[in-house]
């Protein structure tokens, strides 16, 4: 299986990309979520250390994903879709890519706004992108909420179509994503 | 005649000027700055008190005679971020609402270098006393003077950090105090 993508396969390079940063992002998602709710301690501090150095991590992962993505052919969208699928498809990917950029920024934001130091991995001291701000930080934490629930909507939509793609158009647009299974296993299997 | 009139005036004169020139000194607050570095996740970040008043007497050549009295309106407290400064007026930190001020009064002051000089007193954060020694720079110039002094204190030595804080090394237990007073001497009136 090669490293690049084709015209008709993920490479092991878009596959990892993808599955890393998925894991990530659910991982993110329990972080913050708990980061918010914890009661003042401690470990709500270092709830917050994490949810930033891994945020700040997958911004970077996810330019070097858009920049591979890029510098690769994309695999065509199987032949059965419908004809107003192939759009929304299309929007679908490029706002989830929207969102995976604009979620990791806009906590940013709200870190420089707040104005709390953050050496990541305990290495690096992370510039501020904006001024000390209460004002500032309490918009950029509505845009990352509001960020967040666009994202679960896209996520839903995301997954429902793969299984669609899969057990109702038995196509091989999930299978092509999955390790180990490039198209040799894929396709219609009836 | 003005020659007697003169030496009769002159040793009051200069009795006044020692008075003036030399004791009471008023806190030019526009460019005087009085706060702490802490840490947090081991990153420095700078405080200060917005509002303290000062009361200060002191004559490098008469030390014996000095008193530094200063008291920090404690919810003043700034660190340019307002989540932080709520925190640290909470009950675990500086717990302002039971103890507004920290109190500093000065026992003994003496010279140890050409512009060192030391100031014992007594210290009251949140309503804990303990001695302090605190070293200062003094640098005069007639009518104006600049103080300097910085020290490390241990805030669990004043219950700054209670509960979970007080054993948790993620806001650093030692603190840099500094302060930096720029003075006008005061004038007659």
């Amino acid at each position: 299986m090669s490293l690049r993508n084709s015209d008709q396969s993920w490479g092991t390079v878009a596959k990892t990309l993808h599955w890393f940063i998925a894991v990530m992002i659910l991982g993110m998602f329990v972080l913050g979520w708990a980061a918010v709710n914890y009661p003042m301690s401690p470990l709500k501090l270092r709830l917050f250390i994490w949810h930033k150095t891994l945020g700040i991590s997958l911004l970077a992962l996810v330019l070097f994903r858009i920049a591979w993505r890029l510098a690769n052919p994309t695999p065509v969208p199987p032949s059965g879709m419908r004809r107003w699928e192939r759009p929304l498809a299309r929007a679908s990917h490029v706002l989830l890519y929207v969102v995976m950029l604009a979620m990791p920024l806009s906590g940013w934001v709200i870190h420089s706004a707040a104005n709390f130091p953050l050496k990541l991995y305990g290495l690096v001291l992370l510039p501020s992108i904006a001024p000390a701000d209460k004002a500032l930080q309490t918009q950029a934490e509505l845009v990352h909420l509001t960020l967040f629930w666009i994202f679960v909507a896209l996520l839903l939509l995301h997954v429902g179509a793969a299984l669609h793609h899969h057990f109702v158009y038995r196509d091989d647009t999930l299978t092509r994503m999955l390790p180990a299974r490039s198209k040799a296993a894929g396709g219609t299997r009836a | 005649m003005r020659l007697p009139k003169q030496s009769a005036i002159l040793p009051l004169l200069a009795l006044c000027a020692g008075d003036l020139e030399g004791a009471q000194w008023n806190v030019d607050h526009e460019r005087s700055k009085l706060g702490f570095i802490a840490s947090y996740d081991g990153v420095g970040f700078e405080t200060v008190f917005r509002r303290f008043t000062a009361s200060i007497r002191f004559d490098a050549q008469h030390t014996g005679d000095a008193l530094f009295d200063v008291r920090v309106d404690v919810d003043s407290v700034d660190s340019n971020s307002a989540d932080r400064d709520d925190g640290m007026r909470g009950e675990e930190w500086f717990s302002t609402a039971r103890f507004p001020s920290a109190d500093f009064v000065s026992t003994a002051v003496r010279q140890t270098g050409a512009s060192m000089f030391q100031l014992d007193g007594r210290l009251t954060i949140k309503g804990v006393t303990r001695d302090v020694t605190l070293p200062f720079f003094w640098n005069q110039d007639r009518d104006r003077a600049r103080m300097q002094a910085n020290t490390v204190l241990r805030r669990t030595d004043y219950a700054i950090g209670t509960g979970e804080w007080a054993t948790d090394p993620i806001i650093g237990f030692d603190v840099e105090v500094f302060v930096e007073l720029h003075l006008l001497a005061e004038t007659s009136r």
